[in-house]
């Protein structure tokens, strides 16, 4: 088998940029001891900038206008069936993979309180919460009293998250709070606070269902659950309020 | 990785890019643009968090673009000269026809009479700009498979210019 043969696929590969950094550093120095697969990677180089320049830009304050389309509310009642279905995969789930069994309840029934919440209320164009950011002292005043012990809504200060405002939640037979956040890109994550009986793990548990990420930790009578958005973004970001709540 | 919103607008360019590859025409990329993004907002619900959301679209307006053919009447053909190639597996050698390569002015011409296969795998690598794993994902078929294709439309788009059909590999 020739050369060229062998490492037919790994010229397209590189090419096209399918290589790690790794792969494609060793596929480089493969080329200098053999010039005709540096070769046959220049001209499908040239072929790839070819076919590039023979298409045409689009018109971008027209995408402009299709993107700002997107972001307008989409039919209402769609998100009830959402909601709905959220709930119901929750409950199907049963609790939060595998790792749930080595958890406490209590834990895994606030994470799955949180995704529940979070699915069914991040997806709200008018009503995502309750009270709005705006009020934030009447906010932290009702939950505290509501929750039953002093609680603030965490600033999240450096991040580009931003705090909407917050909502009650039923958990069982009390009260939950849950602040929802959003970014300049419209993502939205959500901090699910439950008090409970005893001391929590401290331990940060990272879970992911149904493509939801979640970490969860104790920190005195409270557990908390952050949920949503990219999975680093999120334990990132589980760290810096944890910092903000001790 | 960005909420629904953030996604949709970062992918739009790439998604009209390929959609004006497959059709070389402005409005009828607008068009399809437009399409997908009315259908995306419409499937929002199945769309999972968290997940990429550029393949998916790739793949609404890859549906989208196959129904307008086939709605025109087109049937996909397979040009003759593209048959010695069918058989799997098969290496492609692109140095020998360097030359040729070098004298590929019409690209255009050629993409347009590739197998439509070849011709929708190759672009949404290239011009879409998906990494392999995600163009297969919109394309449906394993990794593998979207390879040859591109290996092939590759080694298609190197015939000579004004090749005509040629069945020398018929024994």
């Amino acid at each position: 088998m020739s050369r060229m043969t062998a490492y037919s696929n790994d010229v397209h590969r590189y090419v096209d940029g399918d290589m790690s950094a790794a792969e494609g550093e060793a596929f480089e120095q493969l080329m200098v001891a053999a010039p005709e697969l540096a070769a046959q990677v220049e001209l499908l180089e040239k072929q790839n900038a070819a076919i590039r320049a023979s298409v045409e830009a689009p018109d971008m304050q027209l995408l402009a206008q299709m993107s700002r389309a997107a972001r307008e509310p989409v039919v209402a009642g769609l998100w009830k069936v959402a909601a709905v279905l959220a709930i119901l995969m929750v409950g199907f789930a049963g609790g939060y993979g595998a790792s749930a069994l080595s958890r406490d309840q209590a834990m895994t029934a606030a994470v799955g309180h949180a995704s529940a919440a979070h699915s069914l209320y991040s997806v709200e164009v008018l009503h995502p919460v309750e009270v709005p950011a705006s009020e934030k002292e009447h906010l932290d005043k009702w939950l505290s009293k509501r929750l039953g012990s002093a609680i603030q809504a965490p600033s999240m200060a450096g991040s580009d998250y931003k705090l909407i405002g917050g909502r009650l939640l039923p958990s069982g037979q009390r009260a939950a709070a849950l602040y929802m956040y959003e970014n300049t890109e419209g993502t939205r994550i959500s901090l699910y606070a439950e008090r409970r009986d005893g001391r929590a793990s401290q331990t940060f548990e990272y879970d992911s269902l149904n493509g939801v990420s979640g970490v969860s930790w104790g920190e005195g009578e409270w557990t908390y659950v952050l949920v949503g958005g990219d999975p680093e973004v999120i334990k990132r970001l589980a760290f810096l309020v944890s910092g903000e709540l001790t | 990785m960005v909420g629904f919103s953030g996604q949709l607008e970062a992918a739009l360019p790439s998604l009209w890019r390929y959609a004006f590859s497959l059709t070389r025409d402005r409005s009828a990329a607008d068009d399809l643009v437009q399409d997908t993004v009315e259908r995306a907002l419409r499937k929002r619900l199945l769309w999972t968090f968290g997940r990429p959301l550029k393949p998916w679209l790739m793949k609404i307006l890859l549906n989208l673009y196959r129904n307008q053919l086939r709605s025109m009447g087109y049937r996909a053909t397979v040009p003759l000269e593209t048959m010695p190639h069918e058989q799997a597996g098969e290496a492609h050698s692109t140095a020998a026809s360097a030359e040729k390569m070098l004298e590929l002015r019409d690209v255009e011409k050629q993409i347009a009479q590739l197998p439509p296969e070849r011709k929708e795998a190759l672009l949404l690598v290239v011009v879409g700009g998906l990494s392999y794993k995600e163009a297969a994902k919109t394309l449906d078929i394993p990794i593998g498979t979207l390879m040859s294709r591109i290996a092939r439309a590759r080694s298609d788009l190197k015939a000579p210019e004004g090749a005509t059909p040629k069945l020398r590999r018929v024994k």
